[in-house]
């Protein structure tokens, strides 16, 4: 009997012990996980900031002149293209008849 | 063998001496259990759990089309713990080469033997990787919100910047700065015996709250535009300073403000006169650009038509024996010519005919004298003193633009109550407010009132598009394929040794709009003492011709005889062309001016039931009842239904005006006319 209650409380005392080195465990890697969270946030904010710049007007105008040689156009080099044509109905064509000789 | 009396005796002793440690052992016990117990309650607590602050980032704020204007961003300010470095000179020359820092200065801080130094806060992200790479012993950051605007100097005196607190200081970064600062986050954290945080007690948990998003109604690409241009003026013509507004006249919003001289956000400096908003704070006299005020005052009141003769008095008049002057001698011309010509003598007839009281009430009613309520702080009223106290020559004066003092932002208001049919409109910069949770707050247009009809604004801008056609002084302000409408205006400044007008110094100006038909741009240009050139016609006109052509084809509207797809592509901009002609040869938005705009986001279609009756007279030649016997009292202000309640400040009441006793804004009313001088002062 003795012994029993000497093993249930030593079954006890290594439950507890467990719980207490699996609630740390899980703790060390809730924040571990947050602090991946907040570096790929961190990451992410800095990616955006720097699409901002590269993206910034004066940046891209500034590339365009003079890595890849462009110019702004002149009145005469840019053409609006007017409303595209309606697609025609196929229904609404006249009918040609070829005269067979 | 011991005997059993003596090994009691041994067995009392050490009994007693057990029972002695004991004791002490229950005393110590008693002590630190109950009678220390709260004091060593409180410092296990400090020891094994601490509370970490944490600041909720400071809201974005970004342009129309989602580009970012600002951000902030979790960067490490460095610091030093001297004590703990050993090789302190070697530490500092690391340093030096990540910091870009001078080596002496650093090793000076890290000897001061205290136990900690700043030594750089809020480091560039480029910096701080390379901090972390060296790892070096006695050398720390943490980590602090730091405020970036990736395009440097853009939009500067609009933006604003936060200082190194994370307090917004200038611009919509202080206007707005209770919505764009986060509020900050408290956890308890407990640490292990290494001083690692093990886990936070959920249950003491405060998460921080993010800062709200601001979405502007600048558009990036225009606003560079704009600055791209006002640079190029001001350096070719060595001016003081420049100002550019551009707005959608029939809502408000600026989609473009640019101030020179500027600053870099990122690195504000200490000379605060550059952080200016000189379209807001500066006040000029207009000059001829003031005259639509006075002849829609005089179309609205029936006294003229544009094809009435008014005569030019071959270039001489004399007002209150004073002689005016016009830049070139006319005889018999058009009301609509004297507009296109801008006779000085011409306006000033008109004004006559007008009256002060009338002239003072359209002055008030087209919102001089008073703030227009944009959602900036810093805005002055300008100077429109109330015609009791005039003097002899104010009415001349003030019918060609001179006495009176106006902002920039002022003058391109009125300019677009002539563009958008009549509507006195409350310019503003945020369209929407985003909370972290995804709530957005939409702030809608707002119509301050109607100030002239829609026939009067038809006619008005019919006589405006004769000033950029040949013969008119604004040629230069011409877009090829685009119908445009404007005024130039050259006003000479005082001097403020002689009291005079200085034959030197002036204000060249021009305000206009396009597509006339159907206005989406008002774009207003000043320029301030141009020392290569002196006038509005071909200093600013040029300038506003550059913009305009650039940012209608960014915007996809149409030139004349192109319609469709082009028109289709920025439908918030672009209201649909209406064919409202009555008989002037041209057709006008004749609509009020918000409707039509945007469905999918702020500027949704909203009809205000006080505009609405007002709408049905919009066709008919007459002007409704209602707008006859208009007159520009208080609180005549429509709000337009708002989504959410952040209403832009509303101007103040107009019977509260009272000109400021403030010397740089008042003009002096002697020495007006004085001669030779009057003639080229509202050209």
């Amino acid at each position: 009997m003795k012994v029993l209650i000497a093993t249930l409380l030593w079954v006890l005392a290594l439950v507890a012990v467990w719980e207490k080195v699996d609630v740390y465990r899980t703790g060390y890697a809730i924040e571990q996980l947050r602090a991946e969270k907040k570096k790929a946030q961190h990451e992410q904010r800095t990616l955006e900031l720097e699409l901002a710049r590269v993206t910034a007007p004066e940046n891209i105008e500034r590339v365009a002149v003079t890595k890849l040689g462009m110019v702004r156009p002149r009145y005469d080099q840019v053409v609006l293209v007017g409303p595209r044509p309606k697609p025609l109905n196929p229904g609404a064509l006249p009918v040609v008849h070829l005269a067979s000789h | 063998m011991i005997e059993p009396r003596e090994r009691r005796g041994r067995l009392i002793v050490a009994g007693v001496i057990v029972g002695l440690g004991f004791c002490v052992i229950l005393g110590r016990l008693f002590q630190l259990q109950v009678i220390q117990a709260a004091d060593l309650k409180q410092k296990a607590g400090r020891q094994h759990h601490r509370v970490l602050t944490v600041e909720g980032g400071r809201g974005t704020i970004y342009d129309r089309g989602g580009k970012i204007l600002s951000m902030n961003l979790d960067v490490p300010s460095v610091f030093g713990e001297p004590r703990a470095i050993e090789d302190t000179r070697g530490t500092a020359a690391r340093l030096a080469g990540v910091l870009l820092a001078d080596a002496g200065q650093l090793e000076a801080k890290l000897k001061t033997g205290r136990g900690f130094v700043w030594l750089e806060r809020r480091l560039a992200p480029e910096k701080a990787e390379r901090l972390r790479a060296l790892s070096l012993q006695g050398i720390g950051w943490i980590t602090e919100g730091r405020h970036f605007y990736p395009n440097g100097s853009l939009l500067a005196h609009v933006l604003g910047f936060a200082n190194i607190d994370n307090d917004g200081l200038e611009g919509l970064e202080r206007r707005y700065d209770g919505h764009l600062r986060g509020e900050r986050g408290h956890f308890i954290v407990e640490h292990d015996a290494l001083g690692g945080a093990v886990f936070p007690k959920e249950l003491n948990y405060s998460a921080p709250s993010a800062g709200k998003d601001l979405i502007l109604t600048i558009d990036e690409v225009i606003q560079y535009v704009a600055e791209q241009e006002l640079d190029q003026a001001v350096t070719k013509t060595r001016a003081a300073a420049g100002i550019v507004i551009v707005s959608n006249p029939k809502t408000g919003a600026i989609l473009a403000m640019a101030g020179r001289p500027t600053f870099d956000p990122n690195t504000p400096g200490i000379d605060s006169s550059l952080w200016r908003n000189r379209a807001i704070a500066d006040t000029y006299e207009p000059g001829s650009t003031f005259k639509i005020v006075t002849a829609a005052a005089a179309l609205e009141e029936d006294l003229f038509l544009p094809g009435d003769l008014v005569y030019g008095e071959d270039g001489k008049y004399s007002v209150e024996s004073t002689v005016v002057h016009d830049h070139h001698k006319h005889g018999w011309m058009t009301f609509a010519e004297v507009l296109q010509k801008s006779s000085n003598i011409g306006i000033i007839k008109v004004g006559q005919r007008l009256g002060a009281l009338k002239l003072a009430e359209y002055v008030t009613a087209f919102g001089f004298g008073q703030k227009t309520g944009i959602d900036l702080n810093g805005e002055v009223r300008g100077l429109a003193r109330e015609q009791e106290d005039w003097g002899r020559r104010s009415l001349a004066s003030i019918s060609m633009g001179q006495e009176v003092g106006v902002t920039a932002l002022q003058m391109i208001s009125a300019a677009s109550v002539i563009a958008n049919g009549g509507w006195l409109m409350s310019p503003y910069l945020v369209s929407e407010i985003k909370g972290p949770s995804g709530h957005i707050s939409r702030l809608e247009p707002t119509v301050r009132r109607r100030v002239i009809s829609s026939k009067t604004a038809g006619m008005m801008i019919d006589i405006l598009r004769g000033v950029v056609l040949p013969g008119g002084t604004g040629t230069l302000a011409a877009v090829p394929g685009y119908d445009v409408a404007g005024k130039t205006g050259t006003a000479q400044k005082i001097d403020p040794n002689t009291g005079r007008y200085s034959n030197i110094k002036t204000v060249a100006s021009f305000v206009g709009f396009l597509p006339a038909h159907d206005p989406a741009l008002t774009i207003l240009v000043v320029i301030d003492e141009p020392k290569s050139d002196q006038w509005g016609g071909t200093v600013a006109a040029p300038v506003f011709q550059r913009i305009a052509a650039q940012s209608v084809r960014h915007l996809g509207i149409a030139p004349l005889g192109v319609q469709g797809d082009a028109l289709a592509m920025r439908p918030d901009i672009v209201s649909e062309p209406r064919d409202n002609s009555w008989g002037l040869g041209l057709a006008v938005s004749l609509h009020p001016p918000f409707p039509g705009m945007r469905q999918d986001a702020s500027l949704s279609p909203v009809h205000p039931p006080a505009l609405k009756s007002a709408k049905t007279d919009f066709f008919s030649h007459v002007p409704p009842p209602a707008l006859k016997s208009f007159r520009p009292v208080a609180d005549e202000r429509q709000r337009v239904p708002r989504t959410d309640v952040f209403a832009h400040v509303p101007p103040p009441a107009l019977k509260s005006f009272r000109p400021v006793a403030d010397e740089r804004q008042r003009v002096p009313r002697t020495d007006v006319f004085a001669p030779g001088s009057a003639d080229r002062g509202a050209r």
